[in-house]
């Protein structure tokens, strides 16, 4: 990991200098996690692709602001996320609808059922999608990508403190969802 | 009733804790059925988020040698010249220098009358006699007077050429009279060293007879 690391930062370097193929390098690198992040977070994959694109881009032109290269990850994960929270707030102009906040809803159903395998990945997705965005963005920083409560503070421009409460708050509605309590046993109920 | 744990299991799920931190939730886990139920829909619940993988990017994202990433020309220039500390101050000083020499080289002066602002550049140039009137605003007097005045500075002119003339044939001539004499001075000086040869010749023939006596004998 230290030495993915000192990579990046070598990359970042030289395409500072005007080396395309370093950045070359760090899109190929970088951009199915960019991807996938953004694909959670919006939920749409042309969106996630426009939006990816659009980060890489930014990124490139902007390169020079960033003070510490062996950051580069935290830094092109926080142009993602304001561009995500800018088609947040498109889609809200533009359509006026509900972003649904903490899924205790239509999801209550799934609770206190056995989920399938098959249904594993349905069931994520929709528990994923009755999070607010806020909570699912720090879901999918804290789960898929792993990076640091400190680190995810820097990428959404929240305190730490803040983006802790939204993950344990998340986590539960989660769990609810995905790993509910069983049911107690009935004394004297036989397995069928 | 789950007893208290002392720290959030999440955090310990998650490996934000510190050692000593972690030590004790896990004294706490091995004392507690409960929290160890917890920690499992925990863990359940995670590896069910990571059971979804990561998809694969439908296409890939346009590469800095492709137009999409390309910035024109000028934004290259000026991004690069802004973004080089170097480059810059001695860009800066290149152009002090240009600018300063530029107004060395052409002198501009601003000069100002009844016409307005003038910008000139260079030594400023004496002012023009105002051109002669046209011919038809003369009457016949004035233009008579004009053909004299014309005349006479014909006359002047050629009285000068004459002068010159005169001034270069005077000049010419001392030139040719200074050559005879240089000539005629050196025809004299031949004649003169033939004249002591033939003496001395002639004295070597008479041996030490004495020319003088010689004519007086022939005298008599």
């Amino acid at each position: 990991m230290i030495f993915r690391e000192v990579e990046d930062r070598d990359l970042v370097l030289r395409a500072r200098e005007g080396d395309v193929d370093s950045f070359n390098i760090l899109v190929s690198r970088w951009e199915k996690k960019v991807y996938n992040y953004l694909l959670r977070a919006v939920r749409d994959r042309e969106d996630a692709l426009d939006l990816c694109q659009e980060t890489f881009l930014k990124s490139y032109r902007s390169l020079r602001s960033l003070q510490d290269p062996a950051r580069f990850p935290q830094w092109l994960f926080r142009i993602a996320h304001n561009e995500s929270v800018s088609l947040f707030r498109k889609r809200r102009f533009e359509s006026d609808e509900e972003v649904p906040e903490q899924g205790t809803g239509w999801l209550v159903g799934i609770a206190g059922t056995r989920i399938q395998h098959l249904d594993l990945g349905l069931a994520v997705e929709k528990a994923l999608a009755s999070l607010s965005p806020e909570q699912r963005e720090v879901v999918i920083l804290k789960i898929y990508q792993g990076f640091k409560f400190d680190e995810i503070a820097e990428i959404v421009s929240s305190p730490a403190s803040t983006v802790k409460s939204r993950l344990y708050t998340a986590l539960d509605v989660l769990k609810g969802v995905l790993a509910p309590v069983a049911p107690p046993q009935r004394v004297g109920a036989r397995e069928v | 009733m789950m007893s208290e744990t002392p720290h959030d299991l999440r955090g310990y799920l998650f490996d934000e804790l510190n050692a000593a931190e972690r030590a004790e939730v896990e004294a706490h886990l091995s004392a507690s059925p409960e929290a160890r139920d917890e920690l499992d829909r925990l863990r359940v619940t995670q590896q069910a988020l990571l059971s979804v993988p990561d998809e694969e990017i439908p296409r890939r994202i346009g590469f800095v040698s492709d137009k999409v990433f390309e910035p024109s020309r000028a934004r290259r220039w000026w991004l690069g010249f802004w973004n080089a500390a170097p480059q810059f101050a001695f860009g800066m000083a290149a152009g002090l220098v240009v600018l300063f020499a530029g107004v060395w080289t052409v002198q501009p002066t601003v000069t100002a009358n009844a016409d307005g602002w003038h910008l000139a550049f260079g030594e400023v140039a004496a002012p023009q006699p105002t051109p002669a009137p046209a011919l038809a605003a003369f009457d016949e007097e004035q233009i008579e007077v004009l053909m004299r005045r014309i005349a006479a500075e014909q006359g002047e002119l050629q009285s000068a050429e004459l002068k010159t003339v005169f001034e270069e044939y005077v000049q010419k001539e001392a030139t040719a009279r200074e050559a005879q004499y240089e000539d005629l001075r050196q025809r004299s000086a031949e004649a003169y060293a033939i004249f002591r040869s033939e003496q001395e010749k002639l004295r070597r023939e008479v041996g030490g007879f004495n020319l003088a006596s010689l004519v007086r004998s022939s005298e008599r």
